[in-house]
């Protein structure tokens, strides 16, 4: 979904896939094209939207050439990534969904969710959207303040933000989410939590939280190094996450991964996947897919990506996971879940032993960090500020 | 044999001994020219890194004199004081010494040191005034005070330096014409004094060793007297710039010998090696075994290494006869060696040799000083180690050796110099002027004092105008107490350290600092504390770990955090547990960058 490989890329091997039939299957679709660089952002994109075309006619290529991977598998949910998906015209959007139609076996309440950014959100988008059968959208706020959405570089205003998210629900969006970022520079908790409120007004069923992170190669990042600005310190960040959580809980919205908050009956299908290790299809340059054992990531590249799909070949790195990666990509995913890890879940997939060395790796933590059950543990709030510390103790290496 | 001569140059650190022996070697034409680099005996990396002399080296040469060939066997010892052993078991290969005097820098405390070394083996000294070509090079008045300290005559003090080559004719020519020739008989059994070996992991040990009497042929069988031993000489020769296969070496000469020996302790330094069939009377009187000043334990990082690190430990000793270890056992870090030093530059050298060397990963403890307690018994303990130390209950004194220092100066840094004494529990003994530019201190203070960063400071508060001699003189009664460290309440044997009371709290309280700065951060908070007994004496809190979570946790993030948890995981693996504390091995070294 992001990052830039410097790896090795190879032509994928084909073969059967090793998709369970039960466990159905998410496809993602990563739409590579933005308008501008927000200054924080690490995923793969590019601004030359003049390949739009030609990116999504090779989107479809992707799909038939990899059609036995997803063949027979029942589809949970689709997810227009990016990138920007908002920007792809109605035609494009229509010829994808339509594509899926054809070559996919959706279950009936399939989620299909697509990614906007406010600046595309208007009553003749989101009508067509509506009648493309696009059922959850998730909204790019990030912040109300116009002042930090332009140190941002975002292509939006505050009062622009909001204004997208009210049209959402008059043109009949009952599965809205709205992304915000906490723990940036200059920003008070007091102003999030102000922004927290309008939004609220709302009543999204879904709200993801980010913390802002400094990636390595971005402008965010260079800012940082050359100090010109100082990264909102571990304790402040810690304690907007506390609050935050605190807030919107008390507001009736699950805290059920660390970075995100729903509304009972609306947690996201398909990001769900990625917590609970299940298959994922994915299409476009810098996608990721997973099968159970083996993750693929395509390149991250649009010319080599639509090039090489030209001649019948998806170049992607591919992993296959030892047990131990397994187990800990288990127990990574699992601790950031609101429902922890279960012991009998652990043994039934990785034998007693692991089982019992976890457990008793995990009964040295300290009280505040986890909330013992009969049958395993979860983080408490204070706990998932220490998610991947504690992940890793419990690690098998 | 009245054609060999056998000769070391000696001096105060720095000197130019190293630098002289190129031109020696150069006008000689014992090393080509392409061979030749600066310091070409230096050829330890560590050596030239640092710019020391840290081994004894011993190379032939052969000189053309009035229409004789000579050889010359020329051993360049080493200036460091914590090196001083070296210096000693090449002054019993030789007849003569250099004694080389920087001309700039005049008599320092190693230059009468390392002579009386030599005066003692009564070896001739050829007095060099050094470094000549320097525009402050102030020879009337280093001449003077060459003659004050020898009683030589001012005309055989040879002006020389060993950049221009100025004098290296009229060195050599004093070599032969002054220094006897080696004594001995040919034919008498053999008697050869081991005073150097080095492993070599192609051919085993390889044994350095002076003929006294006798010769020693390729094949014969012979005898290690110390062990008993008997081995065929696979080979035997002479050192040049590489070793030089003979048919014989015989008396006078300096020569090795390779015997298929694998086992390090099988070869001793002082050790005579003599005919198995035709054995010598007696074993030559070997070198006295030098007492290390400066006890550390050295562990393995990695546990399952133990073994290994003796093995290297044996192997480096060879090389290294004033490196003493013997196994402890620590809760902290697991079987590892006490190990003996001579000083800490020495114990700076054991520990990279065996990084270098032999590969191997180590974790080296608070150095101390060997005291001496003693028990309401009446029992006399040798205190090597904290854990040494017998429980206050049934402590009645505990006594810390002293040492005489001699400091030479220039008057102007006397009173910087009497401070840092007293403040290192110094008391002055004697000052006296040698010349109206320089004095000598004398002072009686505890080694233990000088022990961590004296030398130091002593260079820094004189701008390098000072130098600085010591020995041991007795043992005397002090306040000690065993300071101990603790994590969460669990002591760390491995950071003990024992220390004059007047120096606890300070000493305590920059352990906590350092370690809370080295410590990482874990869920809880961890108390640092100092004590002694059961007074704490000084306290840091390290607070717990706040916040480490990935907020964007999708598709290929997974896979990325996850081996970046694996590698940090993995790297824990290196950590020692103290109770419920992970601590990681710098945190062991906490003590010797106190000063950082
Ligand atoms: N100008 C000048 N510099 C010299 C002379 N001899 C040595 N040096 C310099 O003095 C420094 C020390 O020289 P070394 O030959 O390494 O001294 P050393 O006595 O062997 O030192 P240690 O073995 O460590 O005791 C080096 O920087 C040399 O270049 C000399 O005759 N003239
Ligand atoms: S719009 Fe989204 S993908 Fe594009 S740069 Fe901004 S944050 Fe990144
Ligand atoms: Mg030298």
């Amino acid at each position: 979904m992001h990052g830039i490989p410097h790896k090795i890329i190879h032509p994928a091997a084909t073969g059967k896939p090793l998709f369970l039939p039960k466990v159905g299957l998410g496809v993602y679709i990563h739409i590579p094209f933005c308008k501008r660089a927000c200054h924080y952002c690490d995923f793969y994109f590019s601004t030359q939207l003049r390949y739009k075309k030609e990116l999504v006619q090779a989107l479809a290529r992707e799909a038939r050439l990899r059609q036995e991977e997803w063949a027979g598998a029942e589809i949970h949910s689709l997810y227009f990534g990016g990138g920007t998906p908002s920007l792809l015209e109605p035609s494009e959007l229509a010829d994808l969904l339509d594509l899926f139609h054809r070559l996919a076996n959706p279950v009936p309440e399939v989620e299909i969710t697509l990614e906007v950014n406010p600046e595309d959100v208007n009553s003749k988008n989101l009508a067509t959207w509506k009648k493309l059968g696009i059922n959850r959208l998730s909204l790019g706020l990030q912040s109300l303040q116009t002042r930090i959405l332009q140190w941002m570089n975002r292509g939006h205003s505050g009062p622009q933000g909001l204004e997208a998210l009210k049209k959402a629900g008059e043109a009949g969006f009952d599965n809205i989410n709205v992304d915000i970022i906490f723990a940036i520079p200059g920003l008070e908790l007091s102003c999030i939590l102000n922004d927290l409120r309008e939004i609220l007004k709302f009543q999204p069923t879904h709200i993801s939280c980010y913390e802002l992170t400094c990636e390595p190669r971005t402008a965010y990042a260079h800012e940082v190094k050359t100090g010109k600005i100082f990264p909102v310190e571990e304790a402040a960040s810690g304690e907007q996450f506390l609050t935050l959580s605190e807030i919107l809980e008390s507001a009736g919205y699950n805290h059920y991964e660390i970075s995100n908050y729903a509304r009972p009956g609306f947690e996201a299908i398909h990001n769900r996947r990625y917590w609970e290790g299940l298959p994922v299809l994915g299409l476009g340059p810098s996608a990721v897919s997973f099968d159970g054992r083996m993750r693929t990531q395509n390149v991250a590249h649009n010319i080599r990506y639509m090039t090489s799909l030209q001649k019948g070949v998806r170049l992607c790195e591919t992993e296959i996971l030892t047990p131990s990666a397994l187990l800990n990509e288990y127990l990574l995913t699992r601790l950031r879940l609101q429902e922890g890890l279960s012991f009998t879940a652990l043994r039934q997939r990785f034998g007693p032993d692991a089982e019992q060395r976890i457990r008793s790796r995990a009964a040295k933590w300290s009280p505040q960090v986890a909330e013992w059950r009969s049958d395993g543990f979860r983080l408490t709030r204070q706990g998932r500020l220490l998610a991947d510390h504690l992940a890793a103790d419990l690690f098998e290496i | 044999m009245d054609h060999i001569r056998n000769f070391c140059i000696i001096a105060h650190i720095d000197h130019g001994k190293s630098t002289l022996a190129d031109r020696l070697l150069q006008v000689t034409k014992t090393v080509t020219e392409r061979e030749m680099q600066d310091q070409v005996l230096d050829d330890m990396d560590l050596e030239r890194e640092r710019g020391i002399t840290i081994k004894s080296k011993a190379i032939q040469m052969e000189y053309t004199y009035k229409g004789q060939t000579y050889i010359l066997n020329l051993i360049d010892t080493p200036g460091h004081v914590d090196f001083s052993y070296e210096v000693s078991r090449s002054i019993a290969a030789c007849e003569g010494a250099l004694l080389l005097v920087d001309a700039t820098q005049g008599i320092q405390a190693q230059t009468i040191s390392n002579l009386y070394l030599a005066l003692e083996h009564d070896l001739e000294i050829i007095p060099v005034l050094n470094k000549m070509d320097l525009p402050s090079a102030m020879p009337e008045e280093v001449k003077d005070q060459i003659v004050d300290l020898i009683g030589c005559p001012r005309s055989s003090i040879i002006p020389a330096s060993g950049k221009t080559g100025q004098g290296v004719e009229d060195i050599l020519a004093a070599i032969i014409e002054r220094i006897p020739p080696p004594q001995g008989d040919p034919d008498a059994p053999l008697q050869a004094l081991v005073f150097d070996s080095v492993y070599n992991s192609f051919r085993g040990i390889i044994a350095y060793y002076r003929i006294l009497n006798g010769r020693l042929r390729k094949g014969d069988k012979v005898l290690f007297m110390s062990t008993g031993k008997d081995y065929v000489a696979d080979e035997v020769g002479t050192l040049k710039l590489q070793l030089q296969p003979k048919d014989e070496v015989s008396a006078g000469d300096v020569g090795y010998i390779v015997s298929g020996i694998k086992n390090a302790r099988e070869v001793r330094v002082g050790d005579t090696i003599t005919h198995a069939e035709k054995p010598c009377d007696a074993p030559i009187k070997g070198f006295e075994n030098v007492k290390p000043m400066v006890f550390a334990g050295i562990y393995p990082v990695d546990t399952d290494d133990f073994e290994e690190l003796r093995a290297s430990l044996e192997k480096l000793q060879l090389n290294d006869a004033s490196l003493t270890f013997e196994p402890e056992t620590s809760a902290a870090l697991g079987f590892g060696f006490r190990c003996g030093f001579l000083g800490m530059l020495h114990m700076e050298i054991v520990q990279e040799r065996l990084e270098r060397e032999f590969n191997m990963n180590v974790i080296t403890t608070v150095p101390n000083v060997s005291y001496i307690a003693y028990t309401r018994k009446g029992e006399k303990i040798t205190v090597n180690t904290p854990s040494d130390m017998p429980d206050p209950t049934q402590l009645d004194h505990i006594e810390e050796p002293f040492i005489k220092a001699q400091i030479i100066t220039k008057p102007e840094y006397i009173g910087p110099i009497m401070s840092l004494c007293m403040d290192k529990r110094g008391i002055i003994k004697n000052q006296s002027y040698l010349t109206t530019d320089r004095v000598e201190l004398i002072f009686e203070m505890p080694l233990a004092e000088i022990v961590f960063d004296f030398y130091d400071k002593l260079k820094s508060i004189s701008r390098g105008y000072a130098s600085f001699d010591y020995h041991i003189i007795d043992y005397r009664e002090s306040d000690l107490v065993k300071l101990d460290i603790l994590l969460n309440g669990d002591q760390v044997d491995a950071l003990s350290a024992l220390i004059h009371r007047s120096r606890a709290y300070h000493f305590g309280r920059r352990m906590c600092e350092k370690l809370k700065e080295l410590l990482p951060r874990q869920q809880f908070q961890i108390a640092i504390q100092a004590a002694i007994g059961s007074k704490v004496i000084a306290r840091e809190t390290l607070s717990a770990l706040r916040k480490d979570v990935t907020a964007k946790c999708y598709g290929g993030d997974i896979s990325r955090k996850r081996k970046l948890l694996e590698r940090q995981k993995e790297g824990k693996k290196r950590m020692r547990q103290i109770g419920t504390v992970e601590v990681p091995q710098q945190a062991f070294l906490a003590v010797l960058k106190l000063n950082q």
